[in-house]
């Protein structure tokens, strides 16, 4: 007797294993690090380096956003923070990667942690207001201290991340370095979600008075989901400026920061898959439409409007609903006929 | 017989209107106090009063010994307040567990700290046996544990209010307001609600509620405090307050109280 | 002295009333859908646009071309909603948000194949050379834009206010269910409220058109000066859209002037959101703030 529930106890801890969070992101990991095997090309390696660095941005925006319901548009201006400030301090001041990169996503989570400290108070509209004006102060900076940015021109140019005696140079180098930190963020993001954490966060979007009720601090909860934004942001803007090797304001516009907010609600708000699914296919969108037609961007609208306009919920919703009409369709067509 | 609630001089305005009125009044620990008084007699801003979604203008409230009225809302819960709302206070796009669950936010903090969630494995969601086990029991207790899955957004009226009801028992509240909770409930229900009720009293928890029901007032409670414009009018035994004149009169008019 | 005051005091009322227009047409979406329109500076943008080809390429007179204008921006915001719009913020306003963001990309390049990439120049209307009346120097088109941009918000006054039609839509705005409850056709509202946010934006494009360069990516940096404008007026008041434009015309005026002409931008930013973090619900706006 012992020994069958034994048995049955250890083959329910293996479908935990296998079930598990960590093993999923391990087999992701895994599968995905073959890709520099079969990609074509240098353009295409860094196109999914590039893919990688928003992936990180979008997903803080999705904590931001979509955990907690915040607009906020400041994720252009923190990425901007975060890359400048680390590029800088290693042009600059000489200073180890590591000690930059810490240096910088502290300076990002903290202008956020402070952006948010200022609004949780008064909500929604106040919130979207503070982070424009925040990315317009950040983006006038960036113009008009051309001694320390470069100005319009650019921060130009920017070194390669070295650790210690290794330079990671190659664009396949940047994916080994930067697909384990992006699965990583993911890691963090989907364990904040399905924790208590993550409960109360969500609670506190879905009723606040109840949610007070039960105890739930709202300031302390919108101050922490903004100030993990900033801290994604921070090092996505790391990752963006070593690969790309140029900075500029025009890769931080505001253009990209309202991009990310449709990320996230595409994706589903606060489905940490859907917005890596959404940034990955939006991208792929753009830069093949770009050989096709000079207007892509409207293609690119109208596609937005078409894809809210069916399936408000984002991508969740919009594949519940292709799963029943396929399901719709094969009843019909495999229906009983019954005829004289 | 200790007092679990004191509320001395309580007022509050809105506007030049006053909703209420040097408020006095006491209850002890495992009572159960009904509030009535006729539509606008100040009883809803009495309870948020109590729960802190709204600031006096004067006057203290005091749970067991400490003065809360300085308080913000969602600091109340630390103290052992808990209530409900007269619209079912549900997380709609969370399951009925996790609507639970939530109630079980100032239970333990261990599982609410970053660096824990973040790096170690017992501290999401589920692996708090203990707080799972009083979620279920809650839901037990409100006989809603068979719809744990469910959506809370899909459960009916009448569930929502027990659901609503059995979020806020989970840390084990002394004190335990009630805004209405028979509104929008069928006599079954209604009967269904008492049972819970008076079970809720002998575990040791003391209930305050505000009420229209009179077979739910008059059944239960062990005394009643009557409101009107704010003011307190009557105090007693519910069959007292049947009897009041003043209680009388203003529910039905002059006329009847004097017959 | 007193005439450069006079001078500037023109040059900040002009501009903040087109701000005002657009930041109108902000208010009236959001009253009705609860949603904030990302392409209301697009619409303006769309507006001049038209403006341009009735009155430079084709030579209608001015308000021949600004009244057509306004016709086209508005019916193409009503089939805009009807198609696009609609049935996203029907199910949630984050929804809507989206949508006009896709809307805003749209007009954008739809406006670069349209009108290409470069910017145009508009003829000035009323004249752009300084007169001086009763020894005050005035430029004429800033007068002239002043004096439309009054004229149009005490039309529209009048029309929320008097007429039927105007009182449906703010009676709609204010209590939905009830509207319906009273008869009143609430998605032919909503379609009214669209054409006038469209019909505003296209007035405050054209408006704007001879003060400033006409390009087809001017409509984002019009839409966050109209949706500051709006929050300082009050979210979802109009009378308090139209003040809070005056307002941040003046504050961005003084800022540039006075403080750090490369930094206005910002500071005009900050100063007003210090203002709304000490009253948030704006001037006009109701208590409980705009969510």
């Amino acid at each position: 007797m012992s020994q069958s529930s034994a048995v049955a106890r250890k083959s329910a801890a293996t479908r935990a294993v296998w079930r598990s969070l960590e093993f999923r992101l391990l087999v992701l990991l895994a599968v995905l690090s073959l890709y520099p095997l079969v990609a074509p090309g240098r353009y295409e390696m860094q196109f999914a380096d590039l893919i990688l660095v928003y992936i990180v941005i979008a997903l803080g925006q999705n904590i931001v956003l979509g955990y907690s319901g915040q607009i906020s548009i400041a994720q252009s201006a923190l990425a901007a923070i975060g890359g400048y400030t680390c590029a800088l301090l290693c042009m600059k001041l000489d200073c180890p990667f590591w000690l930059a990169a810490i240096i910088s996503v502290l300076a990002s989570t903290s202008c956020a942690a402070f952006l948010g400290l200022l609004t949780s108070r008064v909500r929604t509209h106040y919130l979207l207001l503070v982070t424009i004006g925040f990315h317009i102060v950040v983006l006038l900076l960036i113009i008009n201290l051309v001694w320390l940015t470069g100005g319009p021109m650019g921060l130009y140019p920017v070194p390669k991340i070295r650790f210690g005696n290794y330079t990671v140079l190659t664009p396949s180098n940047y994916y080994y370095v930067y697909l384990p930190t992006a699965l990583l963020l993911l890691y963090f993001a989907e364990r904040i979600r399905t924790s208590r954490i993550g409960l109360a966060i969500f609670a506190l979007k879905s009723n606040e008075s109840a949610a007070l009720t039960v105890g739930v601090a709202p300031r302390y909860y919108l101050t922490l989901t903004m100030a993990l934004s900033g801290f994604y942001a921070g090092i996505g803007g790391v990752m963006f400026a070593f690969l790309v090797g140029f900075l500029g304001p025009e890769s931080f516009g505001l253009l990209s920061a309202l991009l990310y907010i449709v990320i996230v609600v595409l994706g589903g708000m606060g489905n940490n898959y859907g917005v890596v699914i959404v940034t990955v296919g939006l991208n792929l969108l753009s830069d093949h439409l770009k050989v096709l037609a000079e207007s892509w961007v409207m293609i690119y609208g109208v596609l937005i409007m078409v894809t809210i306009g069916i399936a408000p919920g984002g991508l969740p919703e919009l594949a519940t609903k292709l799963v029943r009409q396929i399901f719709r369709a094969r009843t019909s067509s495999g229906g009983v006929v019954t005829e004289a | 017989m200790t007092l679990i609630l004191q509320v001395e001089r309580l007022s509050k305005s809105f506007g030049g209107m006053r909703a209420v009125n040097a408020l006095d009044f006491a209850i002890r620990r495992g009572e159960i106090r009904g509030l009535i008084g006729p539509n606008g007699s100040g009883k809803t801003t009495t309870i948020n009063l109590l729960s802190g979604l709204l600031r006096p203008d004067q006057g203290t409230i005091t749970v067991a010994g400490k003065r809360i009225d300085g308080l913000p809302a969602y600091k109340r819960a630390g103290f052992g307040v808990a209530r409900t709302f007269q619209a079912p206070a549900v997380f709609k796009d969370l399951s009925v567990f996790q609507n639970v669950l939530v109630g079980g936010h100032s239970f333990e903090s261990f599982g609410l700290k970053l660096r824990n969630v973040l790096f170690r494995q017992w501290s999401v969601l589920n692996r708090n046996a203990d707080l799972v086990q009083r979620c279920m029991r809650s839901l037990e207790f409100v006989g809603l544990d068979h719809r744990a899955p469910a959506l809370a957004g899909d459960l009916s009226y009448g569930e929502q209010k027990l659901l609503d009801l059995a979020k806020v028992l989970v840390c084990g509240p002394a004190l335990v307001l009630l805004d209405e909770p028979a509104g929008g409930l069928d006599p079954s229900q209604v009967t269904q609600l008492k049972g819970i009720v008076a079970r809720l009293r002998s575990s040791g928890t003391t209930i305050l509620f505000s009420e229209h029901n009179v077979s739910m007032i008059m059944g239960i409670c062990d005394e009643i405090t009557v409101l009107n414009f704010g003011k307190k009018i009557a105090e007693g035994p519910p069959d007292t307050i049947k009897r009041h004149p003043e209680v009388i009169a203003c529910y039905l008019g002059t006329k009847a109280a004097d017959q | 002295m007193i005439d450069t005051i006079v001078a500037i005091l023109f040059n900040a009322l002009s501009m903040g009333l087109i701000y005002g227009l657009i930041a109108c047409g902000f208010s009236l979406i959001f009253r009705m859908t609860r949603v904030i329109n990302f392409a209301a500076g697009d619409l303006a943008m769309l507006g001049g646009m038209i403006g341009y080809t009735l009155y430079v390429t084709m030579h209608l007179p001015f308000w021949l071309a600004l009244f057509l204008s306004m016709l086209a921006t508005g019916l193409f915001m009503v089939i805009m909603d009807r198609i696009a719009l609609r049935p996203a913020y029907r199910r949630g306003v984050l929804a809507g948000v989206v949508s006009t963001i896709g809307l805003s990309f749209v007009m954008q390049n739809g406006a670069q194949i349209i009108w290409g990439r470069g910017g145009f120049s508009f003829p000035s209307v009323f004249g752009n050379e300084v007169v001086e009346v009763g020894g005050i120097r005035l430029v004429p088109e800033r007068v002239a834009i002043s004096l439309i941009g009054l004229a149009v918000t005490g039309i529209l006054t009048y029309f929320l206010m008097r007429t039927k039609s105007g009182m449906a839509a703010r009676a709609t705005a204010g209590d939905r269910e009830t509207a319906l409850l009273m008869g009143i056709d609430v998605g032919q509202m909503n379609s009214l409220s669209f054409f006038i946010a469209g019909a505003l934006g296209a007035i405050a494009g054209v408006l704007a058109a001879p003060v400033t360069f006409l390009t087809a990516t001017m409509g984002l940096s019009l839409a966050v000066n109209g949706f500051v404008a709006a929050l300082v007026g009050g979210m979802g008041s109009l009378p308090g859209a139209i003040v809070g434009g005056i307002i941040l015309s003046l504050v961005e005026t003084a800022a540039g002037a006075y403080i750090d002409a490369n930094y206005r931008e910002g500071i005009t930013f900050i100063a007003l959101i210090v203002v709304l973090l000490l009253r948030p619900r704006g001037i006009f706006g109701e208590v409980g703030g705009p969510t």
